[in-house]
């Protein structure tokens, strides 16, 4: 076959993108629940450090049960209790919803026998938007 | 071209190497690659996982490209060429994502930004393309490990003089400047931290190794 005619061309490119898109399909699927992991373990080191908690990644999930856990809840516009895990609320999808739609997860810390509500912000940056826990 | 009974660390070979490193060095020679050099060198850490992302990226591209360069169509060279290193990217970043999370958010949009890396697609261009997968994972070899070590020194001056600490994969924040200094007055510069004092290593390493390599002064 000509290597540099059209039908060459077009079999050559089509074989290469399926090929490498089957590759990183796999790759992704296969180190999902080890990036969705991290990103819990991420989210707990923030909301730990909202209330001057230091962690790391290795003691995170031992402090966030030791501060936090399931010291949380989530709430309705109206500022009313609903069911709900806080932890799983994703404030990223919930910010494009109507503000009465939305829910708020509030999380709740014991430190030094005081107890401190913390409570996710999230605005417009710069590049994107920008999130925090206060 | 290299003969087929050719020794695989031949001297040649070695040159691949060494070459990179010095006179032929992709930062302070060719002047590529300086954008994630500023970006990425605030901390040690960082810049030594992005040398090693980049020379993953630059060995393997020039491997694979090797190995395919009698059938790529001309027409569609450089598509090919992204095709392959943007893949390798993304592998990259999906394995510091699952392995090394908190250094992945540190690069942020960095490792992705790999693939407008210029050393990548120069070298793809320049020689793995007209090269055997051998000789061709050398070159990446050698100029990654140049990319990386100009990546770390700047990283290592900016971290001691910016924060009087140094950050390394796996032992995690060395406190190097002992407390008795700062005791005394000492204080960080806090200006090594912005992308401009990069800027200035950079330029200081440019002038130190041409003032000790007699080749690259320009006699004009």
């Amino acid at each position: 076959m000509d290597r540099q005619g059209n039908l060459y061309t077009f079999i050559y490119a089509s074989v290469l993108v399926v090929v490498v898109a089957a590759l990183l399909a796999f790759v992704s699927q296969s180190l999902k629940p080890i990036q969705d992991k991290n990103v819990e373990v991420a989210k707990m080191i923030d909301i730990l450090k909202s209330v001057k908690i230091v962690s790391t990644s290795k003691d995170a999930v031992e402090k966030y049960d030791e501060y936090v856990g399931d010291n949380s809840y989530v709430m309705n516009y109206d500022g009313d209790k609903i069911d709900g895990d806080a932890f799983t609320v994703n404030m990223e999808k919930e910010m494009k919803k109507a503000h009465k739609d939305r829910q708020y997860p509030i999380y709740i810390s014991t430190v030094d026998g005081e107890k401190k509500y913390i409570i996710p912000v999230r605005g417009k940056g710069l590049w994107g938007p920008i999130w925090g826990y206060i | 071209m290299s003969v087929d009974n050719e020794p695989l660390f031949s001297a040649k070979n070695l040159k691949l190497i060494t070459t990179p490193l010095g006179s032929q060095n992709p930062i302070t020679i060719q002047v590529l690659g300086i954008c994630s050099a500023l970006a990425v060198t605030a901390k040690l850490e960082p810049a030594i996982v992005m040398s090693i992302s980049v020379m993953f990226v630059l060995v393997f591209s020039n491997f694979i490209i090797s190995l395919l360069r009698n059938s790529i169509p001309s027409r569609i060279r450089i598509i090919v060429q992204l095709v392959i290193v943007a893949a390798l990217v993304i592998l990259v970043d999906q394995i510091l994502k699952a392995f090394a999370y908190e250094v992945s958010l540190q690069l942020s949009v960095f490792v992705g930004l790999i693939i407008t890396n210029c050393i990548i697609m120069g070298r793809l261009e320049a020689f793995a393309l007209g090269n055997k997968p051998w000789q061709s994972v050398l070159d990446g070899v050698g100029n990654g490990a140049g990319y990386g070590v100009i990546l770390i020194i700047i990283a290592f001056f900016r971290e001691l003089l910016g924060s009087g600490t140094l950050t390394l994969p796996g032992l995690g924040t060395l406190h190097v400047i002992p407390q008795i200094f700062y005791d005394w007055g000492y204080q960080n510069n806090g200006f090594m931290i912005l992308p401009p004092m990069a800027l200035i290593v950079v330029g200081i390493i440019i002038w130190v190794q041409r003032a000790r390599n007699e080749e690259l002064i320009e006699t004009k």
